[in-house]
């Protein structure tokens, strides 16, 4: 953020960050997506997106929770890997 | 010329005002293709770098647009080549656009936030042995999980209130990971509704589950539309 | 243009509303999305490198969750020796070292690699 948006107060700073927020869908995954014009990080992008799931299903079974989440719509629903 | 993309709405609409700028003071202006139109301005580069003075430049097209029905706005960034690629993308995706803005007709986003109170704290972890490592991880995790735990409470609590009351059409939460500090909900609630859909959910939060709630918006319904071009 | 168009008008700009006393928590988790913004400028070959040293270290991160969620997970199964608990823990508390050297060395926090890893969730 510029100074300018550091002087702003408390709830213009809270409006500019879900602003940021929506605009940008900060929720993209990882740094590899920025360099999505260097081919070889395309590549490691894709590959790790399989990866990830399979490594949180791992995290989700360790945890032993119940199995609602399937259930559970989440934000950004078109998006993903 | 790079063709900036900001949102799609159904043909038809009123058009942009001829005073409306988007990113770096462009005028916008509309390109329609079949039942949806796109509001579009020129860019120089096909790469548009983000920035906070970008970032209200594009919500504020958006939310201009919203004036005249609810949008399916795009996300910051999505260049095509020219109009004709504009137009193309608007016929080849058109029944998903038109059930898109089906989908939030008459809505505007409301994003709620709610504090969660923080789990039991664990100390610095431990280095004198394994054993007293590996024991700090596990308390670690139960503080963790807690959180979690809280977090699918108020969820439910929540997702009731504003269920029973009428207020929303569709609710989506984040998944609330361990550590988080606060539950994040994007609610598609009816414009007619905002004010109702406020009060239900500060009321909830704060009377019935005793924490705090921030509720932002209203923003176009980013979060219920897919990518339009990535 | 249908009748249901024409209830929409001018939308008033969003505005936040917080509950008394929140507006420093929130500000905090929102000062992330901050963070986000220089990442995304760097778009050139020249910033790959620290781009590619965060998205190694994430995995070494997730990686270190699972195994520490496995070890726990024996631990309190009573599948493990004290011996092998005590081998576990160690390991576990050297990689954390390890993991500690090597951020520092890239100058990446915690929070850089606290990711949003879209509908997965955060790491942390």
């Amino acid at each position: 953020m510029t100074d300018d948006d550091l002087a702003l107060t408390g709830d213009d700073r809270l409006v500019l960050g879900d602003l940021l927020n929506h605009v940008l869908d900060k929720g993209v995954v990882i740094a590899g997506d920025v360099t999505i014009s260097v081919a070889d990080i395309d590549l490691i992008r894709v590959g790790l997106g399989v990866y990830i799931t399979a490594i949180q299903s791992e995290l989700d079974h360790a945890a032993e929770r119940a199995a609602t989440d399937a259930d559970l719509p989440v934000l950004h629903p078109a998006r993903g890997l | 010329m790079p063709t900036y993309l900001y949102c799609i709405l159904p043909a038809g609409c009123e058009a942009p005002a001829a005073s409306l700028v988007g990113v770096d003071a462009a005028p916008v202006r509309e390109v329609r293709a079949g039942p949806t139109a796109a509001w579009v301005s020129d860019v120089p580069d096909a790469v548009i770098a983000p920035s906070v003075a970008r970032a209200r430049a594009h919500d504020a097209v958006v939310r201009d647009a919203m004036s005249r029905a609810t949008p399916v706005p795009a996300r910051f960034g999505q260049v095509l080549a020219a109009d004709r690629d504009v137009a193309a993308l608007l016929g080849q995706r058109t029944s998903e656009l038109v059930a898109s803005l089906e989908r939030v007709r008459d809505c505007v986003e409301m994003t709620v936030r709610i504090l969660l109170a923080a789990g039991p704290t664990t100390g610095p972890a431990p280095r004198e042995s394994g054993s007293a490592y590996l024991r700090w991880v596990r308390e670690r995790q139960r503080a963790r999980q807690s959180v979690t735990d809280q977090a699918e409470f108020l969820r439910g609590g929540v997702a009731r209130a504003v269920e029973d009351a009428g207020v929303v059409r569709e609710m989506l939460w984040a998944r609330v990971a361990p550590g988080a500090r606060s539950l994040e909900g994007a609610h598609l609630v009816p414009r007619a509704l905002v004010a109702r859909h406020r009060d239900v959910v500060r009321t909830a939060v704060e009377r019935t589950y005793h924490t705090k709630v921030m509720l932002s918006g209203p923003w176009a319904p980013y979060t219920f539309c897919a990518p339009l071009h990535e | 243009m249908s009748s249901g168009d024409r209830v929409n008008g001018a939308v008033p700009a969003p505005r936040a509303e917080v509950s008394e006393g929140g507006v420093d928590a929130f500000e905090a988790e929102l000062r992330a999305v901050a963070r986000a913004l220089p990442d995304r400028i760097s778009a050139d070959p020249e910033h790959v490198d620290s781009g590619l040293a965060r998205l190694v270290l994430t995995l070494v991160e997730l990686l270190r969750n699972v195994l520490e969620h496995q070890a726990i997970r024996r631990m309190d199964g009573g599948s493990l020796s004290d011996e092998q608990i005590e081998r576990l823990g160690l390991a576990l508390m050297r990689l954390d070292a390890r993991m500690t050297e090597i951020k520092a060395a890239f100058r990446v926090t915690d929070d850089d690699l606290n990711i949003d890893l879209g509908p997965l969730g955060r790491l942390r």
